[in-house]
């Protein structure tokens, strides 16, 4: 008896855990229609900033990566649970590069999130900060949400 | 008949107000660019305030950023964004320095081809002396009762990717660049005004560092 109750206790955490993952994200957290943060990417020596907007839509998630100067770095939209990569510059717009950067951002924005597993490390303090390290490109991205107004 | 005069007024001016840009003749377009060529080449210093709106196509938001920019010739520029976020981008010769946070990095120009190709974009796009780069951009001159609107169309592969078409609009009477429009190939633009711009006033060297 004890162990049936063990057991249902455990699929109904499961289930919710996962309903709460379909629908909840660390960019974009449930309820939100909108976010913006500031972007920090690290590699070595080479650091790119800027700032990343996300947004709600009726058909899915979309958002964008700019730098200060308003330059885009890239576009993504999660659609059907698939996350795409659109309009990357021209300087990171290889095979590569979107390969990584479509599976780090799958951590962070995707319906039911990839497990960060042992080659990333997630260090989440929502509503804020989030860190996400590539550990084996070693790629650090960071988010610190801001408050901007985007009009429409 | 007062009140016919005063209506024909009005629809002449609101004519004029709406007046579509039309392209210039090519031997009025050399005028112009020589023109706003020796104005540029009679500005030593500039400062001024800037707001800048960035459309996200893909997001229709508008992101809309403040700062201010000074500028001394030959190739010294501060652009500073104060609102919303602070952020400093200063050319200052053969170098370029960045300040974010706590942030600072420095990057020689001649070791990166991309950044030397932005810096003299900047610097030429705030006089308007990149209209004089024939072999780098394909202008067309537009005109208005008020204003010269250059259209600048890179040649180069590298610039085209990351703009499709760079606006200059230019006080007809001043010859000053009041406002850039920046065109991505995604569509998204990237709309800069001018405003409280002064010409010629003494900036110290050091605006040019950031120490």
């Amino acid at each position: 008896m004890t162990k049936l109750s063990l057991w249902i206790s455990a699929l109904v955490s499961a289930a919710c855990l996962t309903a709460a993952a379909q629908t909840s994200y660390p960019l974009l957290l449930d309820g939100q229609e909108r976010a913006v943060w500031a972007f920090t990417l690290d590699r070595r020596e080479l650091t790119m900033t800027g700032i990343c907007i996300v947004r709600q839509g009726a058909e899915g998630v979309a958002g964008t990566v700019v730098n200060e100067f308003g330059v885009k770095a890239f576009d993504f939209t999660v659609r059907k649970g698939r996350l795409k990569l659109r309009n990357m510059a021209q300087p990171i717009n290889r095979w590569y590069i979107r390969r990584t950067l479509r599976s780090d951002l799958r951590c962070l924005v995707a319906p039911q999130p990839r497990s960060v597993g042992r080659r990333r490390t997630l260090t989440l303090s929502l509503p804020d900060s989030i860190v996400l390290l590539n550990k084996r490109f070693d790629i650090t991205y960071r988010f610190q949400r801001i408050n901007i107004d985007t009009e429409q | 008949m007062h009140l016919r005069l005063v209506i024909s007024l009005l629809l002449l001016a609101m004519a004029a107000r709406t007046m579509p840009q039309t392209p210039v003749a090519p031997a009025e377009r050399s005028r112009i660019i020589s023109d706003i060529s020796h104005a540029a080449s009679q500005v030593a210093t500039l400062s001024c305030d800037f707001t800048q709106t960035k459309t996200l196509s893909i997001l229709t938001d508008r992101l809309v950023s403040h700062g201010n920019m000074l500028f001394s010739r030959p190739q010294k520029l501060r652009w500073c964004y104060t609102k919303p976020y602070a952020y400093t981008f200063i050319i200052n010769g053969e170098r370029i320095s960045i300040a974010k946070d706590s942030r600072r990095s420095d990057i020689d120009l001649r070791s990166s081809q991309l950044f030397k190709e932005t810096a003299r974009l900047m610097a030429g796009s705030v006089t308007g002396q990149c209209l004089t780069q024939e072999g780098d951009f394909d202008v067309t001159i537009l005109a208005d009762a008020t204003t010269y609107v250059a259209s600048l169309r890179p040649k180069a592969k590298r610039l085209r990717t990351m703009f499709a078409d760079i606006r200059l609009t230019f006080d007809r009477a001043s010859k000053c660049v009041r406002q850039v429009v920046l065109t991505e190939p995604s569509g998204d633009t990237t709309l800069i005004t001018f405003t409280n711009i002064r010409q010629n006033l003494s900036i110290d060297d050091k605006a040019f560092t950031l120490d």
